[in-house]
This record gives structure tokens, C-alpha cells and sequence, in this order.
């Protein structure tokens, strides 16, 4: 009894650890646009196509991998300059609209490229090859998942509370007129903040598709509903909040998947909305946020 | 008008907004007005209630474009930059109600007024900070959120803020609105301090006529959007058109 649930807990983080991370690069973009992205999961689609293109030409798996950071980060300053930067000071609801419209172009492009079938993304066996620490199974992909969140995390969170950049950033976030006024250019607070937020996203996107090793155009769905339900759960407004949730999250599916019977996994989903409504209805800033007020 | 001819003996004015006009659906604001700041020189800027007076320096800072009219620093041309290029310029502004960033601390706050010069060298950035707390007295409250502080403390912030980066032209609006005694002379002094330690042009707005007067070089007097007077502190106080127009309505503009 003891050693399943260390199994579920040690499980959980480190899928919450992935999904901290996501709900991170969401809640990023939120808190200096003021809109959902959308778009966010397509990112972690194209990186997964990113590596599988890159491995079908021979490429050895660290370079597949290298790739995919670099085409991730170029890909995310794309969308925020020529997505999001022309609706700069448009209302968030065109931002949130406009995301969808990326989505959408992003996955047809997908479809038209590579087709609707899923593509193979390589993974080496060591990665998830699982050994037992005393009972425990776990694979050298969990604990690099964990040790990348807590890598991200603590990188970011000194860039955001540490570096001139980061006060330019959270300036930017709570009065972007007001910022404008000290010399803060929001155009450019914006490219910085989708190129972290692509960094994130490739972080991301190298241990989810080690763990399910393939994509598929409709593959987005997934990473940004996770994302979306850890923000929601968590919180938005500090950085705390979608690391909080998304463990949350993860411990969460962790233990249903223990508990619940095979033909009622398949609610799993369903179980973490209700989860989120619950929030929405006992909590409506998440267990860890705060208000956020939109700037207008 | 205005143009930088060769061979001009005195230097253009640090800042000039010339022509001004601004209309509100139905309101106009400003009517034409016409100032000019000297190189290091502060005006003063009185008026009445709606008289027009933050309007013109929402037009000078670039949050509001005037209808009509030029605005120039040191006779070159700013009317078309973006905020952000107006302060890269060295154009700041303060707000009559306070715009600090909460979720920033005391000391980010002042560093934020930082953000207008690219290159400055870290450790150079932070004795600027730091000398500026120290101006204000908010050394112990550097690491404390802004929104933490009382009313008078976050407007010596907002005021340090704006002294951080040692702007060409500064403009304050109502930097002394909420203040006691004590703490009006503190910010009369912070002001006098940074004026002799760089060169820098003011364009200030209050309804405390005593700060004013005991600051300014000119006196500049709006009504209704258009420049009633302008003249030294001398010629205003005693001018009985502006004590009628101005200080006629004393009872609703006392500093609350
Ligand atoms: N954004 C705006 N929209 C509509 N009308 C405005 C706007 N800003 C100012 N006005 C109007 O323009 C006029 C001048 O206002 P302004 O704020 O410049 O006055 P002020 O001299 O700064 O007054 P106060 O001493 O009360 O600060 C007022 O009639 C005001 O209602
Ligand atoms: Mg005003």
C-alpha cells in the first residue's frame, strides 16, 4: 500500500511537472496580453513534426531535439509578430479570437503537410526504459521531466523577479500604457515573452512526445486543455499558481488512474472538468491565484 | 515659426507645444495653447478645474493626440513619436492620480523609471536607485510591494520614479495633490535638488499656489482651454483677473 502510493504520487509530479510547465507557458502570454492562447498547444504539435522530420533524414536523437528547440522558439516569436503584435492594442477578445484563427491555420497546414495519420516521434529506450527504486518503478524520462520543470522554473523565476527584463515584463503586464510612458516598448516586451514562452513549449514538447511517440495534426487539443485546467485550477497572476496547478492536475489523474476501473478511465477527462468547475464554483481565482483585473 | 534656424543666438526651448487644440465630443479642452520651457527653466501652470491643464500634458506625453498643434523638444519635432519614444527622448511624466505598478516593489518601481536609457551598466543603474530612495527617505521600504505604502510615500515614489533617469523635460501633474505640510516641503526640496544637480526643464501643475509660486520661474494661467496669463510669480499673484478666475474659487479647490 505504501509503495502504490508512492507509485502515484512519484507518477503524478511527474506528469503535473510537464503540465506546471505548459500551464506556464500559457499563463505567461495571458498575464502580459491578457488573452488564452490558443494556439499554445499547436506549437507543441509542429515541435513534435519538428523531430519527426528531423529523425526521418537520419539525424541522430540529440540533434532531432535541438532542432526542435530552435524551430519551436523561431515558430512561437512568429506567431506573436505576425499573429498577435499587429492586434497589439485590440481588445483581449480579438487577441482570444485571433488565437483560434492560428490554431486552425496551424493544424490545416499540418493536415495538408504531413496528413491526417499519426507520424512516428523517436524516442531512445533508455529514456523510458522504467528500474525499481525500492518498489518504485520510475524512467529516467520521469525524472528528467521533473528535473527540466524545476530547471524552467528557477530560470524563469529569476529572469521575471531578478532581471531588468523581468521588471520591464511584469511592468508591461499590469499597465502597459503607464509602462509606455517610462520607455517600455510593449512590441517588444511581447516578442520576448512568445520567445520564452517557445522555450517553454519545446521543453515541453521533448518530454511529452518521448513519453506518447507520435503526433498527429489534431494533437494540440490535448497540451492546451491540460494547460487550460492547470491555469484554471491554479490560478493565473503568478507564477505559482499554474506550477500549483499543474501538479495538482497530474496528482489528480495520477490517482484516478489508479483507482478507477478500465471503461471508467475513459471519463478521466470528464472527472478533471468536473474538478474545474468545482474550482471555478468554490475558488473562482484558483487555489493559488490572485484577482486579475484586465487592463483595458 | 519655431524652426531651428542656423545661426540662432539662444538655444530652442527645451520643450514647446504650440497651437494645441483638443476637443472631447462636444468639450474643447484646449483652444490653442501656446507654451514654451526654457533650458532648465520651470513653469508653472495654474487653472481652474477643467481648465484644460492635464489635457496639455496628455497631449505633450503623447497619451492623447490634440487635434492641432505641435509639440517640440528642443525644437525638434515630436508631435508624431509613440509614448515610448517621447520618453526615450527624455520626456517624463508624472500622473495627478497615481500610476505606480503594484506588484512591483518600491525599489522596481524607481528602477522602471530607469527603462527609458538602454546601456546603462547594472551597478550603475542600482546607485541611481539606491541614491534615489535615499533622496525620498524610502530606503526601508525599498523591498516592500508599492501598493504597501501610505498615500504620501507612493506619491515621493511616483515623484522618484520620475527623477530616476535625469530627464530633459519633466512634467508634473499635481505632484503635491493629497500632501501635508511637512511633506509638500520635502517634495519642494526633492524637486530643487534634482534642478541643481542636472539640467532640467519642468513644466508643473498644482493647485497648492504657494508650491508653485516658490518654484517656478513663469507662471503660466489657463481658463478654458486657452492661456489667460503667463507671466513671473510676482506679476501673477498680484494680476486681479487671474485672483478673480483662479483663486476666486478657492473653496473648491483647496488640496483635499
Ligand atoms: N478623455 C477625456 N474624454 C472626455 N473629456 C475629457 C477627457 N479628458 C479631459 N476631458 C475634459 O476636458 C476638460 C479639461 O480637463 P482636464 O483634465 O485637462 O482639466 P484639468 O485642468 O487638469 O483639471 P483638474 O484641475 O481637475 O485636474 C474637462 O472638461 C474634462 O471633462
Ligand atoms: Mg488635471
Amino acid at each position: 500500500m505504501m509503495v502504490a502510493s508512492l507509485q502515484v504520487i512519484v507518477d503524478g509530479l511527474s506528469i503535473g511537472s510537464t503540465y506546471a510547465l505548459l500551464a506556464l507557458g500559457l499563463s505567461l502570454v495571458f498575464s502580459v496580453m491578457g488573452f488564452v492562447n490558443f494556439a499554445y498547444g499547436s506549437l507543441i504539435v509542429w515541435a513534435g513534426y519538428a523531430i519527426a522530420v528531423t529523425d526521418s533524414v537520419g539525424a541522430p536523437y540529440a540533434l532531432t531535439i535541438l532542432v526542435m528547440v530552435v524551430f519551436t522558439v523561431v515558430l512561437s516569436i512568429a506567431m506573436g509578430r505576425f499573429a498577435f503584435r499587429p492586434f497589439i492594442t485590440a481588445p483581449p477578445a480579438t487577441l482570444l479570437l485571433t488565437s483560434f484563427g492560428v490554431a486552425l491555420a496551424l493544424q490545416a497546414v499540418a493536415i495538408f503537410v504531413f496528413g491526417e495519420a499519426p507520424r512516428h516521434v523517436p524516442t531512445p529506450p533508455v529514456l523510458i526504459e522504467s528500474v525499481s527504486v525500492g518498489g518504485v518503478r520510475i524512467s529516467l524520462l520521469q525524472i528528467l521531466a521533473l528535473g527540466l520543470s524545476v530547471i524552467v522554473l528557477v530560470a524563469l523565476n529569476l529572469l521575471i523577479q531578478r532581471t531588468t527584463f523581468g521588471i520591464e515584463i511584469r511592468a508591461a503586464a499590469e499597465d502597459s500604457k503607464a509602462a509606455q510612458l517610462m520607455g517600455v516598448r510593449p512590441p517588444k516586451v511581447l516578442l520576448v515573452v512568445f520567445a520564452i514562452s517557445g522555450v517553454v513549449a519545446a521543453v515541453v514538447a521533448f518530454v511529452w512526445f518521448a513519453r506518447i511517440g507520435t503526433v498527429d495534426p489534431r494533437a494540440d487539443l490535448t497540451p492546451t486543455l491540460k494547460a487550460f485546467i492547470a491555469v484554471v485550477l491554479g490560478g493565473l497572476g503568478t507564477i505559482r499558481g499554474p506550477v500549483i496547478g499543474g501538479l495538482l492536475l497530474g496528482l489528480f489523474e495520477s490517482v484516478l488512474a489508479s483507482f478507477l476501473t478500465t471503461n471508467l478511465l475513459a471519463f478521466q477527462s470528464a472527472f478533471a472538468f468536473g474538478l474545474v468547475i468545482l474550482v471555478l464554483i468554490l475558488r473562482p481565482q484558483g487555489v493559488a491565484g490572485r484577482v486579475v483585473e484586465l487592463a483595458k | 515659426m519655431g524652426s531651428p534656424a542656423a545661426g540662432r543666438t539662444s538655444p530652442a526651448p527645451a520643450l514647446s507645444a504650440l497651437g494645441i487644440e483638443k476637443r472631447f465630443a462636444g468639450v474643447t479642452a484646449l483652444d490653442g495653447v501656446d507654451i514654451e520651457v526654457g533650458q532648465g527653466e520651470t513653469l508653472g501652470l495654474l487653472g481652474p478645474n477643467g481648465s484644460g491643464k492635464t489635457t496639455l500634458v496628455n497631449c505633450v506625453s503623447g497619451v492623447v493626440r490634440p487635434n492641432a498643434g505641435r509639440v517640440l523638444i528642443d525644437g525638434i519635432e515630436i508631435g508624431h513619436l509613440s509614448r515610448d519614444r517621447r520618453a526615450r527622448a527624455g520626456l517624463i511624466r508624472t500622473y495627478q492620480n497615481l500610476r505606480l505598478f503594484t506588484d512591483l516593489t518600491v525599489a522596481e518601481n524607481i528602477e522602471v523609471g530607469l527603462l527609458a536609457q538602454r546601456g546603462r551598466p547594472r551597478e550603475q543603474r542600482r546607485n541611481l536607485v539606491r541614491r534615489s530612495l535615499a533622496e525620498q527617505g524610502l530606503e526601508d521600504v525599498a523591498r516592500l510591494p508599492v501598493s504597501e505604502l501610505p498615500y504620501g510615500a507612493q506619491k515621493r515614489v511616483e515623484v522618484a520614479r520620475a527623477l530616476v533617469s535625469e530627464p530633459k523635460v519633466l512634467l508634473l501633474d499635481e505632484p503635491g495633490a493629497g500632501l501635508g505640510s511637512s511633506e509638500t516641503e520635502l517634495l519642494s526640496e526633492a524637486l530643487r535638488s534634482a534642478r541643481s544637480r542636472f539640467s532640467c526643464a519642468m513644466l508643473m501643475i498644482d493647485h497648492n499656489v504657494n508650491l508653485i509660486m516658490g518654484l517656478s520661474d513663469r507662471i503660466v494661467v489657463l481658463s478654458d482651454g486657452k492661456v489667460l496669463r503667463s507671466g513671473t510669480p510676482a506679476e501673477i499673484a498680484g494680476d486681479p483677473e487671474v485672483i478673480s478666475v483662479y483663486l476666486g474659487q478657492v473653496p473648491q479647490k483647496l488640496p483635499r
